[in-house]
């Protein structure tokens, strides 16, 4: 009894070892602290990297599945107003068609979607944007998706 | 071992340290092993379509004189439209459109409905589709073109001829009917490349004949040109002019008649109707989309009718009362910018011919 009792009072008494021990508690607490932010820090780093990537490569290889192709262009209407423009997805992946230029300038906007291996045709009138089709005239027409691919050419219209 | 490590007092910072460490570079690496499956997968998509556009751009196929051949009726409705195909690969044909010239009307023919045998194997020499349609393809004048056939492939390449085919396609070794290049530019001899236009007469017609054409008519004449470069545009100058030079045996006074360049919109000589060349917006030829293209480039309609440059000042090609027969010679200065630089051209061009009855 009294050989515990000069063991606690020397502890009490004693000037060494307290500062080891909590230097090494505080120690592993920083390190579970500091550790634990940088494991949260990364990971969420990682994620957001990874969500942004995943995007990218989804979109573009969304893209890069569209093929589309203008069969024939036909210039009529009353007035030279109409033109009828026929397009085939020839892709891997249906097509949303958002735009349709005549000569740089918008004569068509919407959605149409043609599916693959699918033809469609747009019917652009030309009233409501100010232009109209010249015998003989070459335009150029536009047809731009909405993934943001584009196909162009020049079509002669007839005499 | 075991013992040592559990009655340690020292280093579990050390470890933890190294659990974490751990934790994070297996993320890390994750990460990197993700992204390089995606970019694979990317990439194999990106390969396969590369792929298409390979087989699509090795499709071929011509139209074979006489195109279309009647086996059955002579009603011209079930035809044979005979095709070559010349390129390294199978094409399947989706769909036709016909293009009814002069009355500007399109008729779709489609696959399995009114056409059959669209299948065309590579090499194959004298493919003929089955055609069984409500049209009357005989053509009513059989001397010009009265049909474009648009032959739209299941890749998306679209093929075309004129029907009839009015020039031959086989021209002796050495001749050449179907066009003049000089320079970048080639000049078509189709009978419809050469039109007219009168203050009269609004509707174009081949200017090979003028008939009838009398004194003091203003003429709009209609050009064909295209830009064989694929290296730059063409821009036209106001210079370029059409000349025709009288024959003086046929009774004419030997003078030339010039027509300069007007703009593009222009359909007739009259005001309102022909307007100025502005070299500020100049006429563009557009280069060819690629070395050596295969149906020439893009034709251009280039046309002329002013007696001065820069005016829309009518033209007559001459001045006296009547109905002469006269010869001309036309040739043409063209003057152009091409990759930035001032180029001109003498073009011999054709010889046309007023009132003569053939």
């Amino acid at each position: 009894m009294g050989k515990h009792r000069r063991a606690i009072f020397r502890f009490i008494r004693g000037r060494r070892a307290i500062s080891t021990l909590l230097a090494n508690a505080l120690v592993v607490a920083m390190v579970i602290s500091l550790g634990t932010m940088l494991f949260i820090w990364t990971t969420g780093v990682m994620g957001v990297y990874q969500g942004g990537a995943g995007i990218w490569f989804m979109t573009r290889s969304e893209a890069a599945k569209e093929r589309l192709a203008i069969e024939e262009v036909w210039f009529t209407g009353p007035g030279n107003t109409k033109i009828e423009i026929y397009v085939r997805n020839v892709g891997a992946n249906e097509i949303k068609i958002a735009a349709v230029y005549v000569n740089s300038t918008q004569a068509w906007t919407g959605t149409r979607t043609v599916y693959v291996g699918q033809v469609d045709n747009i019917s652009l009138d030309l009233t409501a944007s100010g232009l109209s089709w010249k015998p003989g005239c070459v335009t150029y027409i536009t047809v731009a998706t909405l993934r943001g691919n584009v196909v162009k050419g020049y079509w002669q219209a007839p005499w | 071992m075991l013992k040592h490590f559990r009655v340690r007092r020292k280093g579990i910072g050390t470890v933890l340290g190294a659990v974490y460490f751990i934790m994070i570079v297996i993320t890390i690496f994750n990460v990197i092993m993700w992204e390089a499956n995606q970019y694979s997968a990317y990439q194999q998509t990106v390969s396969l379509m590369n792929q298409d556009d390979q087989d699509r751009m090795s499709e071929g196929l011509e139209f074979p004189y006489p195109v279309i051949e009647y086996p059955i009726n002579e009603t011209g409705s079930i035809y044979d439209l005979l095709v070559r195909n010349t390129g390294s690969i199978s094409v399947s044909v989706a769909r036709i459109y016909v293009y009814k010239m002069f009355s500007n009307q399109m008729w779709i023919l489609e696959k399995d409905i009114n056409f059959t045998n669209g299948f065309i194997n590579s090499g194959e020499i004298n493919h003929k589709i089955r055609v069984v349609s409500s049209h009357d393809m005989r053509p009513s004048d059989p001397s010009v073109p009265n049909f474009i056939i648009y032959l739209a492939t299941e890749r998306g390449r679209t093929f075309s001829t004129y029907y009839p085919k009015t020039v031959s396609e086989y021209p002796p070794p050495g001749v050449n009917v179907g066009w003049i290049d000089i320079g970048p530019l080639r000049f078509i001899y189709d009978y419809r490349s050469l039109n007219y236009t009168t203050n009269t007469m609004s509707t174009p017609a081949p200017a090979w004949i003028l008939k009838p054409y009398t004194g003091t008519t203003p003429l709009l004449f209609s050009v064909k040109v295209i830009n064989l470069s694929n290296v730059s545009d063409i821009w036209l100058k106001r210079y370029c002019v059409f000349n025709c030079i009288e024959l003086s045996w046929s009774g004419a006074s030997g003078k030339t008649a010039s027509f300069f360049i007007v703009d593009k919109l222009s359909t007739q000589p009259i005001p309102g109707a022909m307007f100025p060349y502005d070299e500020t917006s100049p006429q563009i030829l557009p280069k060819a989309p690629m070395p050596r293209p295969p149906l020439g480039g893009i034709p251009v309609i280039v046309k002329f009718g002013a007696k001065d440059w820069g005016t829309a000042n009518p033209k007559p090609l001459f001045t006296q009362g009547g109905y002469p027969m006269y010869e001309y010679l036309v040739l043409m200065g063209f003057f152009y910018v091409w990759k930035g630089q001032d180029y001109g051209s003498t073009i011999p061009f054709v010889a046309i011919r007023t009132n003569t009855p053939t």
